[in-house]
């Protein structure tokens, strides 16, 4: 029994080691802005990785007119046939952004770090 | 976590570092069979179910009381936030408190105290949770519709059969009170959990709660996005995939087992939707006193700390969960068996936990 105790006590260890993950250097944003073209009517969504701080450039185009939006982001911008939606900002924290065209179209995921 | 990207501007979770996925599904494996080795020979663990709510009905007369006052543009926030992610944490913490918090139970007061049917057991309750993750996850608008369903069918339910209809009927309640038996504020756990009734329906729960669960990481991917499969489908998918598996490593042995995956289902509540109670939740308190420009403070969900309570969670779930059922195996195997018959739901359980780690890093 003693044994049993000791072993679970080094998991929870072991496990709590596993889960402290290293401490990321505070990234500088790199100069350049992330540009990326889209399109609302045949959409391939990727993970796309980018820096906190750095800014982005959405260009979304569409034949139907549709609201693009970023989710935890709020800016907004309408794509209609001919007229690409054009969305810049910086996210200025980290996680996981998703860009969908309304209602649920997922467009691109932006990873920032 | 996706729960809210369409109805709110919700931002998720960061992946999971991949280092930190592998490190923890190897912890999870080393555990699992070091504790085949080196855990007791006979089963230790006698049932003992904790004692009695206190049931007291003024309690779900002022929560009836206060929903009829949530301003409607609250309700989503409230039922996906605090009913689904906060009463299953408080549950874990305190013990089966929706029991105590339902205000559909005032129907109990009235009821006509028929006797609930055995055969149905658990059925209408993994038919209810379906239902709901269903809304949850493929279709929130249609929230209203399944409120104002649920609530006609429980205040029916309760009616008739009184409270053995919440007990074994209600899935918010066969929730609560599953994961209420981790509560270390209620005696020792694994007692609590060997005292699981097995009733009809049991895995049925079970594997909808883990597969919704499993399905609300894959079907916000990316990847499952391409794919363009109906996400009705996917959701189905995830949980016929969980009850085949499950079934298939125990056998026949599938009920009397079902309770040792309850401590795998916390883990994945907790790691899946941590940062959604702690960020969202604070919304979700602000729109219940009618502020709707609140700006929910950040710092619970840094990426350190997320990614730290999700792998402590689903670890923490995976060991317990591992002990449980080399309890009960002990019980239902015979002597000869007891170490062969325990490697294939040992095998699958570090399945479920390597793959929810997975999804953590994949969604």
């Amino acid at each position: 029994m003693r044994i049993a105790h000791a072993l679970l006590l080094a998991l929870f260890v072991l496990a709590g080691c596993a889960s402290t993950p290293p401490a990321s250097p505070p990234a500088s944003p790199p100069a350049e802005p992330l540009v990326l073209r889209l399109s609302a009517d045949e959409p391939s969504p990727q993970r796309v990785e980018a820096v906190r701080g750095q800014s982005v450039e959405l260009t979304v185009t569409s034949e139907e007119p549709v609201d693009v939006h970023v989710h935890g982001v709020d800016v907004l911008a309408k794509a209609e046939r001919g007229k690409p939606a054009v969305l810049a900002f910086t996210v200025d924290r980290t996680g996981t952004f998703d860009v969908e065209a309304h209602p649920d179209t997922l467009l691109v995921r932006l990873v920032v770090r | 976590m996706t729960v809210l990207a369409h109805g709110v501007g919700a931002r998720h979770d960061l992946p999971l570092p991949l280092d930190l996925v592998l490190q923890g599904a190897a912890v999870a494996l080393l555990a699992s069979f070091l504790a085949l080795g080196v855990l007791w020979t006979r089963p230790r663990f006698a049932a003992v179910e904790p004692g009695p709510e206190r049931d007291w009905w003024p309690v779900r007369l002022l929560v009836a009381v206060g929903l009829v006052l949530v301003p409607a543009q609250a309700w989503p926030h409230l039922v996906f936030v605090l009913l689904w992610v906060g009463v299953a944490v408080l549950s874990v913490l305190l013990g089966p408190v929706w029991r105590v918090l339902n205000p559909l139970r005032l129907a109990t007061r009235v009821t006509l105290g028929r006797p609930y049917p055995h055969r149905l057991g658990h059925w209408p309750a993994a038919l209810g949770l379906l239902a709901f993750t269903w809304v949850e996850l493929v279709s929130p608008d249609a929230l209203p519709w399944f409120l104002v369903a649920h609530a006609v069918v429980n205040v029916a339910g309760g009616v008739v059969y009184g409270g053995a209809w919440f007990e074994r009927a209600d899935g918010f309640e066969v929730f609560s009170t599953l994961l209420g038996r981790l509560s270390p504020l209620r005696g020792n756990p694994f007692r609590a959990l060997a005292a699981t009734p097995v009733r009809p329906g049991l895995v049925a729960v079970v594997a909808v709660l883990l597969g919704s669960t499993a399905f609300d990481g894959i079907g916000s991917s990316p990847a499952w996005e391409r794919l363009s499969v109906p996400d009705t489908v996917g959701l189905s998918a995830a949980v016929a995939l969980v009850a085949g598996s499950y079934l298939a490593a125990c056998r026949s042995s599938g009920g009397p087992l079902a309770h040792s995956m309850v401590p795998i289902i916390a883990g994945y509540v907790v790691a899946h939707y941590y940062s959604l109670l702690a960020v969202e939740g604070q919304r979700a308190v602000a729109l219940l006193f009618g502020v709707t420009g609140f700006a929910p403070h950040d710092g619970p969900a840094s990426p350190v700390l997320v990614a730290s309570v999700q792998v402590g969670a689903v670890l923490a779930g995976h060991l317990v969960a591992v002990v449980s059922a080399h309890d009960r195996a002990l019980r239902l195997l015979p002597p000869g068996r007891h170490l062969t018959g325990q490697v294939p739901l040992l095998l699958l359980m570090v399945g479920y936990t390597a793959g929810g780690l997975a999804l953590l890093f994949a969604g």
